[in-house]
């Protein structure tokens, strides 16, 4: 792995832990809402108007005695419901403060307490009205009965009593109750040698006398803890302390939201730079893959159709010759290098296929110059020529025999995924080059597998052996195989140095070279492969952006295969 | 006689007044002319109850059949209106009612009418709505005795209820939830308005009698507004039963029922606690206290004045008590659209 793939993968995982933050921020926000507090707020100051209303209420109660309680007992539903809602507030918003939690929970806690005092207010306050309103009515009954029986101590007993309970209703406290109670005993024990009428009238003074002394000082302590302004002062608190919250959640939740564009900022920037040093290393941003083979298209509009001039440059004797001399070199090169017979005889045809059209070309210059038999020719020469002739063609013959009938008796249904798979695999270990293969859904053909090896490794191993245009620069080899008007295309693209026009116009030439670069027979054979089965091999290239070739094979299988 | 006359007089006024009301036609030039003016009874201790409820009329219905359906019983033999008969005030006339398989319960059934009205449900006021209170006799194994996964199929099982569940509660059908808010409904407007006294408060001079009227004072005198006030005159509050002298060291044979209030919060101030019950439809719903104990009104008034207000009564003046109590009955109208 060089330095550049390192860096990819360091600006990739970069641009995916940003864009994680900024899931992760922006959930953070969503959970942060200032509505809960806010909303929980809002539900306190309807509470806290209802308490007010609600001690109002009592207070009223309090001070008639022919008050209903219908209003009184009304506030509680009410305030139930909205407890209910700022317990289920409670419930939601599971970030609140363990102590602003507690707070409520006191706060709703003490709403209850609040509520039952007032209950039970209403049933002692019921009793206090009851026995305040008689007890009156009592003494005078017995201060009636009494005078009528010229007891007159009783009267003013009785009547001392009365005022005594009236003014201790008026600002109860213990002692005074203990004092009253002590009397009202007393009273009540002496009542018994009274006649009947009194006894039976101070019993009940001292029955309701008793009541108001066991009510009055609780109910008195139940009416002033259910009016008191506890709740209200904790509603005040605890309004202000969710204000307070909300605000910070508020500002927390801009604050993720913030953060999490700032991530998601950074992952789109992190992975622009990922694209845009993808691109410079990729041939695909400059080489088109499917465009640049388009007729019209500019940038492959001087694409060269490998082989298409073979021979063009070489038909003449001295040529003829020269090839014939090489072709021992070929033969070597097929031995030397150590490739399976099927090389051997894919070099055969390529070979066969060459010396065939020299063969074809000589003869039409023997036809030429049977026309031109009246003209004196140097039979020596015109011998050699004829000795040549038959020599190359002897061979052509040969090797085309045996390129022939090597290919017919191989073919198989080919998967030319599988091909391609097989041949790139151990060309992505070659060169520090990287190879991204991408497979297209394409017909099986019917032709030699190790054939099509050989086409595609000859092309793939082109490509990840190409010189970088700089030192830094990461290799990278795309394999893209997909079907492109009813043919199956393989395109195989690199970003290497290039070639300029002048030199693509030689590599594409059997045995042709600029001097600098050793002969190679990769293309023209892969390209007589293509052409074996039916199909064609384009190449285009920009010098300091890379090369893409494509090859074109009939997608019918039928016509596939055809011979050379 | 003329009191009965009067009373029906001015029933009468006040449905032409109803009726006016509805169709919002002359309104008040007809309380003119038929000498109603508001208000006079705001300073009384006892208002008057509403005429009128806001309901949905077709959860009303659905809950009307509901509560006559002995389907929502164990064995399909009590329904609601069982042991709340509303032709005879809303309750059973038993001192405790009777359920499933004949089983006597241990407390006496409360009228059904303004039950909406009070502020918790039953004698101890363990539920705080009418559609929790639905929870209680339904599941009660001597009531009803059923459960509600078994309702919920009896129902699903029933086609007028399957169709009518499913328009009128689209998303929840048929449910515990359902049943009981449909049946809540249904009771809200169980409500017993115009009864004589009621027209009284509002200005109808002559719609009680003249001992109702000195009942009514000697109500108020005697102190029994201090626990029976407001609309429903009673239903707002929790009262020990016994409060100047012992009711059940007299009464004696003591039950769980007796201890009231008690059993809800286990609060010692809380035993023999009871709701406060509603006289409106005291006329009609005898026998009387959470015990059934008291066989008439005038018995039930005797057992307040001993055992509540601590204190003695010509007779006079109970009886003109027990016809003012009579005056509260109103009538109860059925809900229509």
């Amino acid at each position: 792995m060089n330095n550049t793939t390192q860096l990819n993968k360091g600006i990739l995982l970069i641009a995916l832990l940003f864009a994680g933050a900024a899931i992760l921020l922006f959930m953070q926000s969503a959970n942060k809402s200032a509505g809960v507090y806010s909303e929980g707020a809002s539900t306190i100051r309807k509470i806290q108007t209802l308490d007010a209303n609600w001690s109002v209420e009592a207070m009223k109660v309090r001070t008639n005695p022919l008050a209903d309680f219908d209003l009184l007992s009304a506030f509680a539903p009410e305030v139930g419901t909205l407890k209910e809602k700022l317990s289920g507030l409670l419930a939601v918003e599971d970030e609140l403060s363990e102590n602003l939690g507690d707070d409520i929970n006191a706060y709703i806690s003490n709403l209850n307490a609040k509520e039952e005092q007032l209950e039970r207010f209403k049933s002692g306050y019921a009793i206090i009205r009851n026995s305040e309103r008689y007890l009156p009515l009592a003494a005078n009954n017995i201060v009636q009965l009494s005078q009528n029986a010229k007891q007159y101590e009783i009267a003013d007993e009785v009547s001392g009593l009365s005022n005594e309970m009236r003014e201790y209703m008026a600002a109860p406290s213990e002692s005074h109750r203990a004092r009253l109670r002590l009397l009202l005993t007393d009273f009540s024990e002496r009542s018994i040698h009274f006649d009947s009428a009194l006894s039976d009238g101070v019993s009940n003074f001292v029955s309701h006398g008793n009541v108001l002394l066991d009510e009055s000082i609780s109910t008195e302590k139940l009416f002033r803890e259910a009016t008191s302004d506890k709740t209200r002062e904790e509603a005040e608190i605890l309004v202000r302390a969710l204000s307070s919250t909300g605000a910070v959640a508020d500002k927390e939740k801009q604050n993720y939201l913030y953060g999490a564009l700032g991530a998601l900022l950074a992952s789109i920037i992190a992975g622009i730079a990922m694209i845009i040093k993808r691109k410079s290393a990729d041939p695909s941003s400059d080489l088109k893959r499917d465009g640049d083979f388009e007729d019209g298209d500019n940038l492959f509009v001087d694409h060269d159709e490998v082989g298409a001039e073979v021979g063009d440059t070489i038909a003449t004797d001295k040529s003829v010759i020269e090839n014939v001399d090489i072709v021992d070199s070929v033969t070597h090169y097929c031995s030397s290098t150590k490739t399976s017979d099927v090389s051997n005889q894919i070099f055969a045809g390529l070979i066969s296929d060459d010396l065939m059209e020299i063969v074809r070309k000589i003869e039409a210059e023997k036809e030429r110059d049977a026309d031109l038999s009246g003209y004196a020719v140097d039979a020596a020469l015109s011998d050699k020529t004829e000795d040549s002739y038959q020599h190359i063609s002897r061979i052509a013959k040969k090797l085309s025999s045996y390129a022939t009938n090597a290919v017919e008796e191989n073919k198989e249904w080919v998967n030319i995924n599988d091909v391609i798979r097989e041949v790139a695999t151990p060309e992505s270990q070659h060169n520090g080059a990287t190879v991204r293969v991408k497979f297209g859904d394409i017909p099986h053909i019917i032709a030699s597998p190790t054939e099509l090896k050989c086409l595609f490794k000859n092309l793939v191993h082109n490509a990840v052996s190409s010189v970088r245009s700089d030192e830094e620069q990461e290799l990278v080899v795309e394999i893209e195989t997909q079907t492109l008007e009813g043919q199956i295309a393989v395109t195989i693209t690199d970003n290497g140095a290039g070639v300029d026009s002048e030199k693509r116009k030689n590599i594409t030439k059997l045995f042709k070279t600029d001097g600098n670069t050793p002969l190679d027979f990769s293309l023209p054979s892969s390209n007589y492969l293509a052409k074996r089965y039916g199909g064609k091999l384009l190449l285009n290239s920009i010098p300091n952006k890379g090369t893409a070739v494509r090859v074109l094979l009939p997608e019918n299988s039928e016509l596939a295969g055809v011979a050379v | 006689m003329k009191y009965n006359l009067i009373s029906r007089l001015s029933i009468r006024i006040f449905q032409i007044k109803q009726h006016l009301r509805r169709l919002k036609i002359l309104y008040p030039v007809g309380l003119c002319l038929l000498g109603v003016h508001y208000p006079v009874f705001s300073e009384e201790p006892i208002k008057p109850i509403p005429e009128t409820v806001e309901v949905d009329f077709e959860k009303v219905e659905l809950g009307k059949r509901l509560f006559n359906d002995t389907l929502l019983s164990k064995d399909n033999t009590v329904s609601c209106a069982s042991c709340h008969n509303l032709a005879t005030g809303g309750d059973d006339d038993r001192p405790v009612s009777v359920g499933i398989d004949g089983k006597e319960g241990p407390i006496n059934a409360p009228t059904v009418f303004n039950s909406g009205l009070n502020f918790k449900q039953f004698w101890d006021g363990r539920a705080s709505t009418l559609a929790d209170q639905v929870d209680g006799p339904i599941q009660n194994e001597v009531e009803m005795g059923s459960i509600w996964p078994e309702i919920v199929a009896k129902l699903y099982k029933n086609d007028f209820y399957s169709k009518e569940f499913k328009k009128i509660y689209p998303q929840e059908g048929i449910s515990r939830n359902t049943v009981r808010d449909a049946i809540a409904e249904f009771e809200k407007t169980l409500i017993t308005p115009n009864s004589p006294f009621d027209l009284w408060l509002r200005g109808s001079k002559n719609a009680i009698n003249t001992q109702q009227k000195r009942g009514y004072e000697l109500f108020k005198s005697y102190g029994c507004t201090s626990c029976h006030q407001g609309t429903n005159v009673g239903g707002n509050m929790f009262q020990v039963f016994g409060v100047l002298n012992s009711y059940f060291l007299e009464r004696g044979n003591i039950t769980e029922a007796d201890m009231g209030r008690y059993n809800i919060t286990g609060n010692p101030s809380d035993k023999h606690a009871f709701k406060v019950p509603s006289l409106r439809m005291a006329a009609h719903t005898a026998p009387y206290f959470h015990d059934g104990s008291a066989k008439t009104l005038r018995e039930a008034v005797d057992v307040m004045f001993k055992f509540q207000l601590g204190r003695e009564a010509p007779d006079q003046d109970k009886d003109d008590i027990v016809e003012f109590i009579k005056s509260l009955a109103g009538t109860y109208t059925a809900v229509t659209k």
